[in-house]
């Protein structure tokens, strides 16, 4: 697992910002002057270039070498992972740095809000509900200084659509900064019920957008159950409706536990049916954060008593030509007629494995496991290959 | 030949019921439907070459199929107006297709 | 924090979404709704569902909620679904007419017994089509609407008419190049007859070839005669022929059903198997030039062929068990109808009948039928379904002719008696050739119809059969994909 986020030992800054300073880090030694005013050096080595806005240094002799008005921090070692092209934020109180952008990564994600209008009972990232629109205004920065030939980006919350003007335009600062990167939208689609949003949106006309919305149940009160709110299914579908009138790419996504198991195969069957047109569908295996460890008794599933299932379930949308992929699940415990839905899929910072695996010989075709899920509640049917 | 004279309650059974469950077992024999006193009344004669050892199952089918002519009635009535909506809604819109 | 499941249980009435019903023949009740969704259930529980008695903790009623049987009072998300899923559904009706045969000749160096039309002939004038009535048939050809145009060349035997089957091919081409359809082309042929020259041009312009394969050589023999009794001897050495030259997959069987094959389905499965045919068409005895009139005939051979039927449908399951992948096709165009919202294009089994819309005749003499059995029905004396006629008819004449109009609007399966209570009439179809040919009328007596037992049988066999394995459930969804 790598750190993305934490405490530094020691931040100077010789300006700071009100709401916290982002750079993006280079290690190039001969950057040209005009270029290094705005960027953060990536100091592994004593006497580093001067001009730089901020040093990032993780030894203190490092430190000491510096140019006497430098701004620096100084990282624990857990932070050597940062290389060139990442984007920092280092706090305002200037305590701790969060990795908001890493170059070498597939699946960068970025934060847009805490709040949400649902209450998941096995959210990962659990809702807060206090203003935080600020985080807006540091994604639009953070756009600027994204490498342009970023692949992919993902954008989640909370509910990122909460602020719809505020939204929207983070997607047309994409399509403006980052045109040949292809977005991906983590949202419970209940805002494009609105037609004229749904309008808005499509009207962007991003070359390459897809919107992922979690549908847990083909039963309205039992996807209204997991997800904690009264009549989200109908507006949920009605969005997905809407989306797919104004043309635009939808996934529908759902996460495997005790309480969407068992209708699994039935909202495989009521999609195939209803919403034939979605680009793709995404079967999950449970992350074991936030409130899906308060929630363990209610939704854990061992994936092994599931694949049954899970299999059938990949069998009736494959055979309808949708596109499936399973995600999140340990290789060993899928059937090996659905394995060609299987992806390796867990973002490299929250990947880890068990002991049970160390012999496995498909160690490097399997997605592994979430960290979270090492470390709290993993199955007790693991079959290392031989 | 046979005939099988049964008797069901005009209140609980409409000509129409009888008519269309007389019509789905007309391959095997036929039905004349009369009203009497209040009372439906269908007799059934088994078509020529039809064995009288089928007339029991017959019988029993016919039955079958008046109770569940009704209950056919009943769900149209039920749904009529709003399958005229879907039907409605289906051809009516354009660009529905994603 | 959290809420229990309970409280987020709907609440208010319930509503009935439009649905039928039929009592099978096990007893249990099978419910179709408007897009042919369906579940099968009890009596008692289909009671509860229309006195709005049903349980809701029950499984089967989220399942009925879901499969649209039901709403909340107020809820229109149903509605839109299902109003999407209906427009699915037609949605190939407005494309039209697809399939165009052309008779290039009614001679055959075949002489089977259940074929109505072809002659053992020298005589070209009288039976081959000429290509002034070619041109004609081409110019109708290309009114239709439909993007995709299809030409299938029959007979008799269209081999003894090369010369017009390519000038059809080459003149459609030159057509195509301003009209800009996509044009596949079928030469339905016994495969006694290829040459090199043939193999070639058909190599050239990418004709498909469908032929007839009824089983093993004595039954194949026997139903399909020819001087020399080498029917299936030429047809296998055809079939290698034709593979090597187009292609392996471009050379297609299918078999016709007669009396002789009812007791031996295994042995003609296994004889497409041997031959590396992916799949099998289980075609239903044809009712055209038997003792058709004879109900008691009809019946007794609708029982039999429905044994064959399920027999040969039970040996493909075993196959496909042991890893020999095969399939069998009125099965998956079936299956297609019950468990997608695709319409499989089949013409046999569409309401409004396939007649016309789904495919038209050309005659080698220039009239013009709505289907193929209308034509065998012309050649047995019964004109009810010529349309009109190449020479002297517009394509508006022909296409909205009454004796067209009116087939297809009488034998209508959502306003004929019975099937518009049916609720198989998803998956079926109207058949006013059937009918006439039976029973003297489009829409037919349907308990008395071979048609409407036939189907009905094989209905209630495949729902039967998916509802209670899942892997043949998986099975036959994998073959309704290929649709």
């Amino acid at each position: 697992m790598l750190k993305m986020g934490g405490k530094v030992i020691e931040v100077k800054a010789v300006s700071p910002a009100e709401k916290g300073l982002i750079f993006s880090l280079t290690d190039a030694q001969s950057l040209p002057l005009v270029l290094r005013s705005e960027r953060g050096f990536l100091a592994r080595h004593l006497n580093p270039p001067v001009g730089f806005a901020h040093y990032f240094c993780f030894d203190e002799s490092v430190v000491h070498s510096l140019p006497e008005s430098s701004s620096y921090s100084l990282l624990p070692e857990e932070f050597s992972h940062l290389g060139d092209g990442d984007v920092v934020r280092v706090s305002a109180d200037l305590r701790a740095i969060r990795v908001l952008f890493r170059k070498s990564s597939l699946h960068n994600s970025v934060l847009l809000t805490e709040r949400c209008n649902h209450y998941c009972l096995m959210c990962s990232q659990p809702p807060k509900p206090h203003d935080d629109s600020y985080i807006f205004d540091e994604v639009e920065k953070l756009i600027t200084l994204i490498p342009r030939q970023t692949p992919e980006l993902g954008f989640t919350g909370g509910e990122p659509t909460l602020e719809a003007e505020r939204f929207l335009r983070i997607l047309r600062l994409c399509k403006s900064y980052l045109p040949s990167t292809a977005i991906h939208v983590l949202s419970n689609g209940r805002a494009f019920s609105n037609p004229a949003f749904t309008s808005a949106y499509a009207a962007i006309d991003h070359p390459d957008l897809m919107v992922g919305i979690p549908l847990y149940s083909d039963d309205p009160d039992r996807h209204d159950y997991i997800v904690q709110a009264q009549g989200a299914f109908d507006e949920t579908i009605r969005g997905i409706l809407n989306l797919k009138r104004a043309r635009q790419k939808v996934e529908v996504r759902v996460v495997l536990h005790k309480q969407s198991i068992p209708r699994l195969v039935p909202l495989a069957e009521y999609i195939s049916r209803n919403l034939l047109f979605v680009d793709h569908v995404a079967l999950m295996g449970l992350e074991m954060m936030g409130f899906a460890r308060a929630n363990l008794d209610v939704l854990w599933a061992d994936p092994y008593d599931y694949r049954a299932e899970l299999s059938q379930a990949v069998q009736v949308l494959s055979r309808s030509g949708i596109n499936v992929s399973i995600y999140n699940h340990p290789l060993c415990l899928i059937d090996r007629s659905v394995e060609f839905a299987y992806r390796k899929s867990i973002s490299d910072w929250k990947n880890d494995f068990p002991h049970e695996c160390s012999q496995c010989a498909r160690r490097s075709d399997c997605g592994g496991f979430f960290s979270s899920g090492v470390q709290h509640k993993y199955s007790e049917r693991l079959r290392p290959f031989s | 030949m046979r005939t099988e004279r049964l008797e069901f309650s005009s209140q609980a059974y409409s000509i129409e019921a009888a008519q269309k469950a007389a019509y789905r077992g007309l391959d095997k024999f036929t039905v004349h439907i009369s009203t009497h006193e209040g009372s439906l009344v269908c007799e059934l004669s088994l078509n020529l070459g039809v064995s009288e050892e089928q007339l029991p199952l017959l019988v029993q089918e016919f039955k079958k199929d008046i109770l569940d002519e009704s209950l056919r009635e009943k769900i149209g009535a039920a749904t009529s107006d709003v399958r005229n909506l879907i039907l409605g809604i289906a051809f009516s819109r354009t660009n529905l297709s994603g | 924090m959290f809420r229990s499941a309970d409280s987020y249980a709907s609440e208010g009435n319930v509503e009935l979404l439009p649905f039928r019903f039929n009592r099978l023949l096990s007893g249990a009740y099978l419910l179709t709704n408007l897009v042919g969704e369906h579940v099968v259930t009890s009596r008692e529980i289909l009671e509860d569902l229309v006195s709005g008695q049903l349980n809701r903790d029950l499984p089967i009623f989220a399942d009925l909620r879901a499969k649209h049987f039901l709403r909340f009072d107020g809820e229109t998300t149903p509605l839109e679904l299902l109003a999407l899923k209906v427009r699915t559904r037609s949605a190939r009706l407005a494309q039209f007419t697809n399939l165009h045969i052309f008779v290039v000749s009614l001679r055959c160096d075949h002489s089977c017994p259940y074929c109505q039309v072809s002659r053992q002939s020298e005589d070209r004038a009288a039976f081959d089509m000429t290509p002034e009535i070619a041109d004609k048939a081409l110019d109708f050809c290309f009114q239709t609407p439909n993007r995709a145009v299809k030409i299938e060349f029959q007979g008799g035997e269209p081999l003894l008419n090369f010369d017009l089957v390519k000038y059809i091919v080459l003149r459609a081409k030159e057509i195509n190049e301003h009209e800009g359809r996509n044009l596949e082309f079928v030469i339905a042929t016994t495969l006694s007859l290829l040459t090199d020259e043939i193999l070639s041009f058909c190599r050239e312009h990418k004709i498909l070839l469908s032929s007839s394969l009824d089983g093993p050589k004595d039954l194949h023999n026997k139903n399909r005669p020819r001087p020399g009794q080498d029917s299936y001897q030429r047809f296998c050495e055809g079939l290698t022929r034709a593979r090597e030259w187009l292609g392996f997959d471009r050379v297609g069987a299918l078999m016709t059903t007669t009396q002789a094959s009812l007791p031996r389905v295994r042995e003609i499965i296994d004889e497409y198997v041997r031959l590396g045919f992916d799949g099998i068409f289980l075609r239903p005895l044809s009712p055209y030039g038997f003792a058709i009139k004879t109900k008691g005939y009809q019946s007794y051979n609708v029982s039999k062929w429905l044994d064959f039927y399920k027999e040969g449908l039970s040996y493909i399951i075993e196959l496909n068990r042991s890893g020999v992948p095969f399939v069998e096709q009125f099965t998956a165009i079936v299956c297609s109808k019950i468990f997608t919202n695709t319409d499989p294009g089949y013409v046999d089994l569409m309401s409004p009948s396939g007649i016309g819309i789904g495919a038209v005749v050309f005659n080698y003499d220039g009239n013009v039928f709505a289907s193929d059995e209308s034509r065998m029905l012309a050649e047995m004396g019964d004109h009810s379904f010529r349309l009109g006629h190449l020479l002297e008819h517009t394509y508006e004449d022909v296409m909205l002719s009454d004796s067209l109009l009116d087939a297809l609007e009488r034998s209508f399966t959502l306003s004929a008696p019975m099937c518009s209570d049916c609720a198989f009439e998803p998956f079926c179809g109207a058949d006013p050739v059937y009918h006439h040919a039976t029973q003297a009328d489009p829409v037919g007596r349907k308990p008395e119809s071979g048609f409407c037992q036939r189907n009905m049988g094989v209905f209630e066999h495949i729902i039967d059969l998916t509802s209670n394995d899942p892997e043949v459930k998986s099975l036959f969804l994998g073959w309704a994909s290929r649709c």
